[in-house]
């Protein structure tokens, strides 16, 4: 290459933000193949379905999904594309979009699903169409309080299951899944676990449904929205009851007549056994693995490695609900089924209802029976060690597996590592904190600190040791509120984010005003959900995702709207004012509130050099 | 992981992982090989571990070269070239991850480690020089190590920390490990930085590899040739 080649992009300069920005995400190039993140992945399957809403809270390992759709809303003007203060804000706002006839899609992690619970199962039944729930869960919880399932919850709402296992089938999913939604009139989760969420591959692309983003929209009036409210049933019929019957195709013909025939299970059940994406490689063995997802590349790395060529594997694209002719077909073809899935036994349990209704049916082994673990990632580490044992297999990585255990030895002798972060130099979070502990010890009182999710959990962790108790989001200011009124005789104290609040802390304030509760609620306001990528909220320069300006709502004004007892803001760097802020919020009785304001110290440096550009300075 | 059935199947297969703590450049480094490895026509897949926004967090991406690969993620012990960026991190993940063949290269600067103890730090100080690190790994069988006073060269050349990465990226390509050529990587270091900085990255990039070439031709520290 010759040396003075330049590549320099003059333009980027009044644009910082679109530094890392790629249009080619979003070009029309059915057939070109990319090296793509999961995460765009998602994206552009998305946007070839033709999504025109997408929403999201913030969260590993799908975070960026929501940032590329919302650079894709800058190039289509008619998709929106939004940072929602919650995740069921997030489920309820591509609810609406989807009964207005759109394509729309709500993205979050494991423990965001927790959140959705409410609204989707109450409108599962509906008869919505074009909705997607995409769920990134997190096996060997790297980035999460807990390994939580989240097909647990899709199934409490009876709505189908997406696995892929590989970037591009991811893509592939997400496109099906809007069709799928369509076709059977429900919601679909999609489901990827951590390790799926951080890959990178090449990608085919394949066309974008510009048609379906840009059809003409109205609100459908009869559309049955209000559930059973909707069919003006007489006693003794019960309206929510009907969406039920309807699903399992119990409702009376009479009834059945005034309401759209969607959706029923059969059709659900119909559509999984007609999923082009599954797929059975039969072996002339008495082995048969039952995989999904990652855990499918896992056992495909096992196989490889152990050189078992007369395993047969089944691999799934919806596991629940599961596809039922081609399961019996493998539960009576091969001797012994192994389910091997990240997480739950959820294929498993439906494996071997199916069993009980088949002939003669193979032996199921999987979580159930102790062969494969519950928690953590499936590896082929696992797999190679936990299969070996079983089929009398010997075990190729046993040196390898020894020598490691021997490395993390040594590890843990001469250097043992702290497990987390720590405050980045310059964290507007590290003197609350810090000074919030030195003033706690200094008093005599015994007070419990409650913490919550956010960067502000580092102050967990040594050297500062500020809580003693974390749940999840916003859950510290309802735990602390209960230990005051269990009768412990002191301010029980709560540490919260600015993004938390926004999130569902809020609630918990209004609740502790109205209840009386003598707590100290110390909001630690950087200006962004800090630890997810400092993505913008309600009370965060007043941008959205897609970059327009928006109102900024005033942490403080709503705080005080909460008529608590005590209000301070303090700069987050001022070691005596935060100091003095806490004595005096210690003192007062009741609801008192301390916010530390100091903007993420990542944010002020990007904006810093942002600036400089802007001013023209070469760097 | 499937692939479009255009990409020709590479001759080796190469398991390399670059480590380091959040906030250097490691997930950019990532995508750069990625792509390098996608432009060239080879197999490849990746899976990263970006921890959390926070800096001094752990934080590294496996890479996968080759035919035949299934999962992204890299079993323990079967890595052949480690890309560290801070020794500490490179040392863990060296003895958990590197096969005993592995070409090590990692930077020597410590972050917040100046051999001074400090009750911020991630780990008490039984590893205090880079010198530590060598002979640990040496004495667990990683022979291979290769230290790259890649800051001060970043310092150097670009006055700024911020090309530690692409200062190691030329030396980790130096080495020969890599199977692409030197067009290819600096057209694709070119591609990915951040709009307007492609010059500087490849700055960093040239010095790091004329590093690791010089001390090539001396033969004072053997880098490895090509796996057999």
């Amino acid at each position: 290459m010759p040396k003075n080649k330049s590549y320099e992009v003059k333009e980027y300069a009044d644009r910082p933000y679109e530094k890392f920005a790629r249009n080619d995400l979003y070009e029309d190039r059915p057939g070109a193949i990319l090296p793509l993140t999961c995460n765009d992945a998602i994206a552009r399957g998305a946007i070839e379905a033709g999504v025109k809403v997408a929403a999201c809270y913030p969260g590993a390992p799908v975070t960026y999904v929501l940032e590329a759709l919302a650079h894709a809303a800058r190039i289509y003007p008619e998709m929106h594309v939004e940072w929602s203060a919650n995740e069921k804000c997030a489920y309820e706002v591509a609810l609406g979009a989807v009964m207005s006839g759109a394509r729309a899609m709500c993205i979050m992690k494991n423990v965001g699903m927790s959140w959705i619970a409410d609204p989707l199962v109450s409108s599962s039944m509906l008869g919505v169409t074009g909705l997607v729930v995409v769920v990134a869960d997190d096996p060997a919880a790297e980035t999460s309080q807990v390994e939580e399932d989240s097909r647990w919850l899709a199934r409490f709402a009876e709505v189908p299951v997406l696995e892929p296992s590989s970037v591009q089938e991811t893509k592939e999913l997400v496109k099906y899944a809007f069709d799928l939604s369509e076709e059977i009139a429900m919601p679909v989760v999609l489901r990827i676990t951590v390790r799926l969420g951080y890959a990178r591959a090449p990608v085919a692309l394949g066309e974008i449904a510009h048609a379906v983003r840009r059809r003409r929209l109205h609100f459908d009036k009869t559309g049955g929205w209000k559930g059973g409210a909707n069919l003006n049933l007489t006693w003794p019929d019960a309206g929510p009851t009907v969406l039920h019957k309807r699903f399992h195709g119990e409702v009376d013909r009479a009834v059945l007549g005034r309401m759209s025939s969607r959706p029923t299970q059969a059709a659900v059940q119909a559509a999984v056994e007609a999923c082009a994406y599954h797929q059975v490689s039969d072996a002339d063995g008495e082995i048969c693995i039952v995989t999904a997802g990652l855990s499918h590349e896992e056992v495909r790395e096992t196989l490889a490695l152990v050189d078992a060529q007369r395993v047969a594997v089944a691999k799934l694209a919806i596991t629940y609900p599961v596809p039922e002719t081609l399961l019996r077909r493998v539960l009576g073809r091969y001797r012994t089924v192994v389910v091997v899935e990240e997480g739950e036994p959820i294929m498993e349990d439906q494996v071997r209802v199916l069993a009980t209704m088949t002939e003669r049916p193979a032996r199921i082994i999987g979580k159930r029976t102790g062969h494969i673990p519950y928690a953590g990632e499936i590896t082929s580490e696992v797999l190679a060690t936990r299969l070996s044992r079983l089929f009398g297999w010997s075990n190729p990585l046993q040196s390898q597996l020894e020598a490691v255990e021997a490395s993390l030895e040594f590890l843990r002798d001469r250097v043992p590592f702290r497990i987390g972060g720590q405050f980045c130099a310059g964290c507007p979070e590290t003197a609350p904190t810090l000074i919030l502990r030195k003033v706690l010890d200094s008093i005599a009182d015994e007070t419990v600190v409650c913490g919550d999710s956010g960067c502000g959990t580092i102050a967990a962790i040594p050297p500062i040791e500020l809580v003693n108790s974390f749940i999840c989001m916003g859950a510290g200011l309802g735990v602390a509120q209960g230990i005051y009124h269990s009768g412990i005789d002191a301010k029980a104290i709560a540490v919260m984010g600015d993004s938390t609040f926004f999130h569902s802390g809020i609630v918990e304030l209004i609740n502790a005003v109205y209840n009386r509760a003598n707590v100290l609620l110390m909001i630690l306001d950087n200006k962004a959900t800090a630890e997810t990528g400092q993505q913008p909220h309600p009370g965060a320069f007043g941008i959205t995702a897609s970059k327009q300006p928006t109102k900024e709502l005033a942490l403080e004004d709503l705080v005080r709207a909460c008529q608590v007892d005590f209000v301070k803001v303090v700069d987050a760097y001022d070691v005596r004012e935060l100091e003095d802020a806490y004595r005096e919020a210690l003192r007062i009785p009741g609801v008192s509130v301390v916010i530390a304001r100091g903007t993420c110290a990542l944010i002020v440096d990007r904006q810093r050099k942002e600036s400089k550009i802007k001013g023209g300075q070469s760097s | 992981m499937s692939f479009p059935a255009t990409a020709k199947p590479a001759g080796n297969r190469l398991n390399l992982v670059i480590c380091g703590q959040s906030g250097q450049g490691i997930i950019m480094l990532s995508k750069t090989l990625l792509t390098a490895f996608f432009e060239e026509g080879i197999q490849a897949t990746c899976t990263e571990y970006p921890a959390i926004t926070h800096r001094f967090a752990t934080t590294f991406s496996h890479i996968r070269v080759g035919e035949g690969v299934f999962s992204p993620r890299i079993r323990a012990g079967e890595v052949d070239l480690i890309i560290g960026l801070e020794p500490l991190e490179c040392l863990k993940v060296s003895l958990i991850h590197g096969s005993p063949r592995a070409v090590v290269l990692t930077n020597d600067e410590f972050i917040r480690t100046d051999g001074v103890e400090n009750p911020l730090l991630k780990s008490p100080l039984l590893i205090r020089s880079v010198e530590d690190v060598v002979e640990a790994l040496r004495s667990r069988g990683v022979c291979d190590v290769v230290v790259v006073n890649a800051t001060e060269i970043a310092l150097r050349t670009v006055r700024s920390r911020s090309a530690i990465n692409m200062v190691m990226l030329g030396a980790s390509h130096a080495s020969g490990r890599i199977p692409l050529s030197r067009e290819r990587m600096e057209e694709t270091v070119a591609s990915i930085v951040p709009k307007g900085t492609a010059e500087r990255n490849l700055e960093a990039f040239r010095a790091g590899a004329a590093l690791v070439t010089a001390v090539r031709s001396r033969a004072t520290i053997d880098v490895g040739g090509a796996r057999p």
